[in-house]
């Protein structure tokens, strides 16, 4: 009992890493309508970014974290205008969409690796050092911390966007029905670029925070997506709320799943769980927005 | 005529690859190939790296005096980043270039290849690899190294001369953590040692709840099994942000990583556990001649020693024996060598024999023998 607030504190750990992924991952599939695996890759790519600017150039430690997420936004960029644009110009499948974003999945992937070898890194220079707080019986560090409140203000500011900005209204409209959007006028091209760039830069600060909490491989964006797709699809797909919401619920269950079976079992627990619903709720638990 | 084009490119890159096929397999006509599967990136690169030098060392010494029968000796090195997927996929490539191989660390990865060995007529001699299971694997791998469960046993010794009742275990989940996690139960079965064990899967880096619950266990000690130095670094950076600071027992993967013991010094403190340390009046010469070569210390004397000493193995049994992988099979049965990691004879199950941990603890950041 007295570990209680400890296993909560673990879970809405967890939960923040996955909620960033699936904020972004929502954003894009909400947009795109297909299965960007590439995702994953432009998170840790933001983390590796923050790396070189902070460990190897030297650079401030806030601003190394500003110049990777824009890295990782700019890749959402640049993987759009040279792949995903020209196959939605072909109006290419979803299938081939897909296939497409684990070709620059693994490129990416491999290109990490070329620059960095595939050694684990860390951005902070000890964990040890970054300060702890304790509340009830449980600790976290200042890091985690960030890392939970960021959560909330992302979340909060892409609500804002997407409710009060003309940028979220045509982002909505092309949500419900790309061709009816293009049809009133919208330049869909240029708003799925910026949908890339918000949803990648998203994903940047999830592979940055991954740095600075646990550390990061190259390899690792797949499973880091993983859990924020699981995340997205127990929300709801293309839900703001329900993703983020869905995110520390799955924290909450695989921990707490850990803390009474073993910790072998982690990533089955998650995945019982994402086809339970697949079964039972494919729409998720608060459905589409 | 554009897809001519494409014809004519792809023709061009097919001819060019041909060629140099070719160009290579004449150039090499006098070497004679051996492939060494290491890790040379990833958690345990500087491992693998070691091994690597260490075994150039020998080959270039080896080559200076005029070779193996008349040829020079050549390594071919392959990086099998410690994922067992990775090294059958590489072997399976290498056979084209050698029959005979030699590895450092991943048990998995010699697990993997070894049920291939017998079909493919390929010898390996395997480095720093501790599994209970790659004895016996096959007819055609020989260990030199020492197995895991005499380093469990060094850790179970301790828990009972220090009167421990309860510990606790976290081991990642490869033929080696669990092995060490296994033999360790094992040990203390019916020893009234009360045990609460956990595990992690490779490349998990929130163990954050496994290790919350053994705190909340109130372990007295607790026995960390990581497979590599990464995973090494997120169990102990997770503790230190726990708060959680038992009595520590560790396997050899954290106590050959400097580095880790430097960053985790404090916690680390008086850790002890098992180490393999090579025994042989030679090992000073040849730890002298590594640094003069590469101008550093070898990060892991004992696998440096090892890998080193292999090659000369291997050199000598295809002196013996010719480059046939049967031929190097046949010579380590009776292999008797006196090397820079001392005797080397191998045992009924091609295990190295005569060879044991001892016990090592961390003092003042520096891994010391217990006497």
């Amino acid at each position: 009992m007295d570990m209680l607030t400890q296993i909560i504190f673990n879970s809405l750990i967890a939960g923040a890493i996955y909620a960033l992924v699936a904020l972004g991952f929502n954003l894009i599939y909400g947009a795109t309508k297909f299965f960007n695996f590439a995702h994953g890759s432009i998170a840790i790519a933001g983390g590796y970014a923050t790396f070189y600017f902070n460990k190897i150039l030297g650079v401030d430690v806030y601003l190394s974290v500003l110049l990777g997420i824009l890295c990782a936004g700019f890749l959402g960029y640049i993987s759009n205008k040279l792949v995903f644009s020209p196959l939605r110009k072909k109006k290419s499948s979803h299938m081939i969409f897909m296939v497409a974003s684990l070709g620059i999945l693994i490129v990416i992937q491999a290109v990490i690796s070329l620059i960095f070898t595939s050694e684990f890194q860390t951005l902070s220079s000890s964990l040890a050092s970054s300060k702890k707080y304790i509340f009830l019986t449980g600790i976290i560090t200042k890091t985690q911390l960030i890392l939970f409140l960021s959560v909330l203000l992302i979340m909060g500011l892409l609500v804002l966007v997407l409710k009060k900005t003309m940028l979220g209204k045509t982002i909505s409209a092309i949500s419900d029905s790309e061709e009816i959007a293009r049809n009133i006028g919208i330049n869909s091209n240029r708003v799925i670029s910026y949908v890339f760039v918000i949803g990648s830069a998203i994903a940047g600060v999830a592979g940055i925070f991954v740095g600075f909490d646990t550390g990061i491989s190259p390899t690792m964006g797949m499973s880091l997506l993983l859990k924020g797709v699981i995340a997205s699809i127990i929300g709801g797909v293309g839900n703001v709320y329900g993703g983020v919401l869905a995110a520390f619920m799955l924290g909450l269950i695989e921990n707490f799943g850990v803390w009474n079976f073993s910790g072998e079992w982690k990533d089955a627990i998650s995945f019982a769980v994402l086809i339970l619903f697949l079964l039972f709720r494919p729409q998720g638990m608060f459905g589409k927005k | 005529m554009k897809k001519n084009t494409w014809f004519i490119v792809v023709g061009i890159v097919v001819v060019l690859g041909i060629v140099g096929f070719v160009f290579n397999s004449k150039k090499s006509s006098g070497t004679t190939k051996i492939v060494a599967l290491y890790p040379l990136t990833g958690g345990l690169a500087s491992w693998g790296e070691s091994s690597q030098k260490s075994t150039q060392l020998a080959v270039d010494e080896i080559n200076a005096k005029g070779g193996v029968n008349g040829k020079r000796l050549e390594i071919v090195y392959q990086d099998h980043k410690c994922d067992p997927k990775e090294a059958l996929s590489i072997y399976q490539q290498s056979l084209a270039q050698s029959k005979i191989f030699t590895s450092s660390s991943c048990s998995g990865t010699v697990l993997a290849i070894a049920p291939s060995l017998k079909n493919d007529n390929s010898v390996l001699l395997a480095t720093v690899v501790a599994s209970t299971k790659i004895s016996s694997s096959s007819p055609l791998v020989y260990r030199n190294w020492v197995i895991e469960t005499k380093q469990a046993e060094i850790a179970g010794q301790e828990i009972k001369s220090l009167g421990l009742k309860k510990i606790g275990i976290i081991n990642e989940e490869t033929d080696f953590g669990k092995g060490l996690a296994t033999g360790l139960q094992n040990y203390l079965k019916d020893s009234g040692v009360a045990v609460v064990a956990d595990s992690f899967a490779t490349g998990a880096t929130d163990i954050r709840t496994q290790l919350t619950k053994l705190k909340a266990a109130n372990v007295e000690a607790l026995f960390i099994a990581p497979q590599t130095e990464a995973s090494s670094e997120v169990i102990l950076t997770q503790m230190e942000e726990l708060n959680f600071k038992p009595k520590l027992l560790v396997n050899d993967i954290i106590l050959g990583a400097p580095n880790l013991i430097a960053k985790h010094q404090a916690l680390l403190e008086g850790a002890r556990g098992g180490n393999f340390v090579s025994k042989s009046d030679k090992l000073q010469g040849f730890l002298d001649k590594y640094k003069a070569k590469y101008g550093a210390d070898c990060a892991h004397t004992t696998a440096c020693a090892v890998a080193y000493d292999t090659a000369y193995m291997i050199a000598d049994a295809i002196k013996a024996n010719g480059d046939s992988p049967q031929g190097v099979a046949d010579y380590m049965r009776s292999v008797n060598y006196q090397g820079v990691s001392g005797t080397t004879t191998f045992d009924q199950a091609n295990d190295r024999s005569g060879v044991g941990y001892v016990l090592s603890e961390i003092k003042g950041g520096q891994v010391q023998l217990v006497k």
